[in-house]
């Protein structure tokens, strides 16, 4: 025992028969030396030091008097023993708990550590473990700040036993030919700190007992020393794969007394396999500096096949995999690497038929059917249903088909126009693949603050733009947005054939767009090119902005002061949600200031979908006639609201049901259509189609050219909508809005919405004759189908010299029916329109020349007939009313044309 | 530019071929309107440039295609909407987008 350990030993002692006594008054330097018989100097010295080093209190006076800290806590305390080391390692806490505690009581063991020996199978870990013993040591000062780790492997040197001594020990001058000089050996260098033999069952007996007597004494002799011996303070960890009960290393054993055994991988949990895979693959991930995707086949096999070399071994084998995984994912031109089972060994691909019975195992880890995404940044993406990483990036998609069409000896002005209009297609299947997800997985993908830049630059982009942006759009621009750094590290082109059309077509999305760049220049330093800005700015322009997954609004309003908030709050309640909304009207609230209220909150609760308005009693269903005549929301109003109603109606809300379908389903739940309330607003809308008349410069111009309109043309009763809109965008949402209910047939004005299904007349067009007439075509055509009958006949009043055409309409309208029951259909407008325009045709051919019959083809005559005879049967005396009334006489055949049509439909 | 409508008895198709004979314009060049019934339809078809059924026997679509395909000819059903306003000038607008084709 060191003399200060002594020391500190005996005022521990003298400190614990005075507490014992009462009081702990302390002890004076003299004391201890008188009693130890040292040098009192000395004494002190050492008293200070231990002071110093916390262990002792030091109380000023004559004598200065020394006490024991009982505040210090020596390192062997629990909470300290548990070092990050040890805890990083995998299976700290399951298989490897063991090893660990014993590693630490080895070093912890007063006063320099035990020397351990420790024993595994190849590739188990047993350097690892060692070093990581050295650096808790290290750690807690078991070892000096300065003490060494070194490694030294015994079978290095065994059939050299010399060799291996002057290595381990040291060479002294002289001791052979050419130790022309005193050389310290590893001994020397490992003093203060830790000598690790590896494969030390492999050390020959010379070298066996030079290292015992280093153990026992800490005393040693470099080769070639004959007198003088040398000291080392060393703490000593062997390793050896060999049976410990074996007759070389049982002599061992009875030396070093810490046996640390560290577990085959089969030994060890199937969880604690899994982490170090993902620990391996994420390394080689980070090495690449590419995404792995592992196949769960994959994954499997290397989770299950007989893994021979342990721990090393499976680093290897997945080094090896990744290796074939790299070459042919880069060959097949992708930006991850795929490793696939086929990437694998073929002993460890077969593991996979050993997976019987251990599904159920790999699914609480996670480890289903779907591939698993290893990325550098310490992660680990476990991908749901959908592979999102797995679809290639636009910049993928436009490489590999610039390839393509490379081969096919294209001209590159032509790949550019084909890349060009691929572009957009490709940009929708994009964007079509990100409903699904939610930003948890997003935030796997996609770095989180990049994320949080789209997020803030899309809702600034909404109010610039007046737009609303769909989840789908979000997504999609941060995804695609990190493919873009991505690739723009890895020094690759970024490339946009539409650059020149965008900014041209799209200057002000193009325009937000360039905010983006600003931020992503400020917070990452990474210039986007124009290209990538091109990019964004058709995130920007994308159709079917309106998210999807907005819901119809709910509002209950009620008279009280509270009743209509405590029925919502039940609701909402109940279905654990925030939708409905309640207004209180009190009693003493004027309705002129209930309607602006109840005008702003709904206004508020719409959301495009259009909002449900419940109430119990009196004006409020007028109120939702007067908002939406204001504001253009769609309002579906009913009365005698009751919480089972409100609770169906925000129910129903909720799922991704229109209006309409939430009323209807209202009424019926309610048994509402019993009642004689009807939704004015519904029924007028629903039957009429609409124009348009729209001006950016206000109501007024679109008032003056309804006029105009509506005096040189037959409008057959559509009624003429005048707008006053600011913007485009505006006006698509009106659209919209107004497209619920009802058909626009065409938009005049000023302002083209530029939608595929509606067409456009600018002012200019309206004082165009040809494209007036155009405009009447359109409306024409929307009325006709209305009514055919009513329309067929003005046709062929208009058209024909036939007489009597309303008395003829009618008949062909009977024989339509008749047809109809006999047949026990309905016979489709076309077809109508077909029979009417045909039996119009005979009648009036009949007219000018009552010999006129048409003759049918006997074999075709017989084809209709046949199997249809009662049908034949049935149609004879069909044309009755119409030959007396215009005194003619339709030929037998006709009775056949008719059922050729009819039949064959 | 020769023109064929087919239809049930070759009847209404002739009101229409009548309006859209009004509606030819000079610039069209000459052009040959005929209606004639389903059954004379395989007989004729190869003499003309392009094909219109009426909205009533849009069924016979199929099996003329097969015919009109061999002689390249286009072939389509005529918008019910302009057969049933008779709207000549829409029907032969057309036929002759058809052969633009």
């Amino acid at each position: 025992m060191k003399r200060i350990d002594t020391v500190y030993e005996t005022i521990k002692e003298l400190c614990d028969k005075q507490l014992m006594k009462g009081k702990c008054t302390g002890v004076s330097a003299y004391e201890v030396a008188k009693l130890l018989n040292l040098q009192r100097t000395n004494v002190s010295a050492d008293l200070n030091k231990l002071c110093k080093e916390g262990k002792l209190i030091k109380i000023e006076g004559k004598p200065v008097l020394f006490r024991i800290n009982n505040g210090f806590k020596e390192n062997v305390n629990q909470n300290n023993l548990l070092s990050e080391e040890f805890n990083n390692l995998i299976g700290y806490d399951a298989s490897l708990k063991g090893p660990i505690l014993a590693a630490q009581a080895a070093i912890l063991y007063p006063p320099r550590g035990l020397n351990t020996l420790i024993v595994g199978e190849t590739g188990v870990g047993k350097s690892m473990f060692a070093e990581l013993m050295y650096r808790y040591a290290k750690k807690i000062g078991r070892i000096s700040p300065d003490g060494e780790f070194i490694t030294f492997n015994c079978a290095d040197y065994a059939n050299n036993p010399q060799l291996l001594i002057s290595q381990l020990f040291g060479v002294k001058k002289g001791a052979y030919t050419g130790a022309d000089r005193d050389r310290d050996g590893l001994v020397a260098k490992a003093d203060g700190g830790i000598l690790f033999l590896d494969e030390v069952h492999r050390l020959p007996p010379e070298g066996q007992e030079m290292l015992f007597t280093l153990m026992d004494k800490g005393i040693y002799k470099a080769l070639g020393e004959v007198d003088n011996t040398r000291k080392a303070n060393v703490l000593i960890i062997c390793a050896t794969t060999e049976n410990p009960e074996s007759a070389l290393l049982k002599t061992f054993i009875r030396r070093i007394p810490v046996l640390i055994k560290l577990p085959p991988l089969r030994e060890r949990t199937l969880k604690e396999r899994y982490e170090l895979l993902k620990f391996f693959l994420k390394n080689e991930a980070t090495r690449i500096g590419r995404y792995i995707i592992v196949s769960a086949n994959a994954l499997k096999s290397l989770l299950l096949y007989d893994c021979t070399n342990n721990v090393g071994g499976l680093k290897s084998d997945i080094q090896l995999a990744c290796a074939r995984a790299f070459l042919t994912s880069t060959m097949k031109g992708l930006s991850s690497v795929e490793l696939r089972s086929a990437d694998l060994p073929e002993y460890v691909r077969i593991a996979l038929r050993y997976v019987n019975g251990k599904e159920a195992q790999l699914r609480e880890m996670g480890i289903g059917e779907n591939e698993i995404i290893f990325k550098g940044n310490e992660t680990i993406e476990v991908t749901p249903s959908t592979n999102i990483e797995n679809e290639p990036s636009i910049y993928d998609m436009i490489d590999n088909k610039r390839k393509e069409l490379i081969e096919k000896g294209l001209s590159s002005e032509e790949i550019n126009f084909l890349i060009g209009v691929d572009i957009n297609s490709y940009f929708r299947r994009f964007i079509g693949r990100f409903d699904s997800i939610n930003n948890d997985e997003l935030y796997k993908i996609v770095d989180k603050q990049l994320v949080e830049t789209v997020r803030s630059f899309l809702s600034e982009a909404s109010k610039n733009l007046d737009r609303l942006f769909a989840s789908k759009t979000f997504f999609g621009l941060c995804i695609h947005l990190s493919s873009t750094m991505e690739r723009m590290k890895k020094g690759l082109p970024i490339v946009n054939y539409q650059l020149e059309e965008i900014q041209k077509s799209h200057p002000e999305e193009y325009k937000e767009a360039l905010k983006l760049k600003d931020m992503i220049k400020q917070e990452w330093d990474i210039e986007l090119p124009d290209d990538e800005v091109g990019y964004i700015a058709m995130f920007l322009t994308l159709e079917d902005t309106i998210d999807e997954n907005t819901h119809v609004g709910v509002v209950v309003a009620m008279h009280g002061s509270s009743t209509a908030s405590s029925m919502v709050d039940v609701v909402n309640k109940l279905l654990g949600v925030s939708h409905a909304k309640g207004y209180d009207m009190p009693l003493d609230q004027k309705p002129e200031e209930a309607l602006l209220r109840l005008k702003d909150l709904i206004m508020s609760v719409n959301n495009g979908k259009g909002v449900i308005l419940l109430y119990d009693m009196g004006s409020f269903g007028m109120m939702g006639d007067v908002i939406y005549e204001e504001t253009g929301i769609p309002i579906r109003s009913m009365d005698m609201v009751s919480t089972p109603i409100a609770l169906e109606a925000t129910r129903k809300a909720l799922f991704n049901t229109t209006l309409d379908e939430v009323f209807d389903g209202l009424k019926l739940a309610s048994g509402y259509d019993s009642r004689i309330q009807l939704d004015v607003r519904r029924e007028k809308s629903s039957q009429n189609s609409i124009i348009l008349s729209v001006c950016a410069t206000g109501l007024g111009s679109a008032v003056k050219l309804k006029n105009y309109v509506e005096d040189r043309i037959d409008l057959r009763g559509i009624e003429i909508l005048p707008l006053g809109v600011t913007n485009k965008k505006v006006f698509v949402n009106e659209i919209k809005n107004i497209k619920d209910n009802r058909e626009i047939i065409a938009v005049i004005g000023s302002i083209n919405p530029g939608l595929y299904d509606i067409p456009f007349f600018s002012a200019a067009d309206i004082f165009r004759k040809e494209r007036l007439s155009e405009l009447q075509y359109f409306i024409d055509s929307s009325c006709f189908k209305n009514d055919i009958y009513k329309n067929m006949e003005d046709v062929l009043e208009k058209e024909m010299v036939l007489y009597d055409v309303t008395f003829l309409i009618q008949e062909i309208k009977t024989i339509i029916i008749t047809i109809g029951e006999v047949m026990n259909r309905k016979i489709d407008d076309d077809t109508s329109v077909g029979i009417i325009l045909h039996i119009a045709c005979l009648v009036e051919r009949m007219l000018k020349d009552s010999s006129y019959h048409n003759t049918m083809k006997e074999d075709v005559k017989k084809r209709v007939i046949q199997g249809n005879e009662e049908i034949y049967e049935k149609f004879q005396g069909i044309f009755n009313p119409i030959e007396e009334h215009y005194n003619i006489k339709i030929g037998e055949d006709e009775i056949l044309y008719l059922m050729d049509i009819i039949l064959q439909v | 530019m020769k023109i064929l409508l087919v239809c049930a008895a070759g009847m209404s198709t002739s009101l229409v071929v009548e309006k859209m004979k009004k509606a030819v314009k000079p610039e069209y060049g000459e052009v040959v309107i005929d209606a004639v019934p389903v059954d004379r339809f395989e007989e004729v078809v190869k003499d003309y440039d392009v094909v219109l059924l009426g909205p009533q026997i849009r069924y016979k679509k199929k099996d003329f295609e097969k015919i009109t395909g061999e002689f390249g000819i286009p072939l389509e059903v005529i918008n019910p909407t302009d057969y049933g306003m008779v709207r000549g000038d829409k029907i032969l607008e057309q036929a002759l987008k058809l052969t633009q084709k």
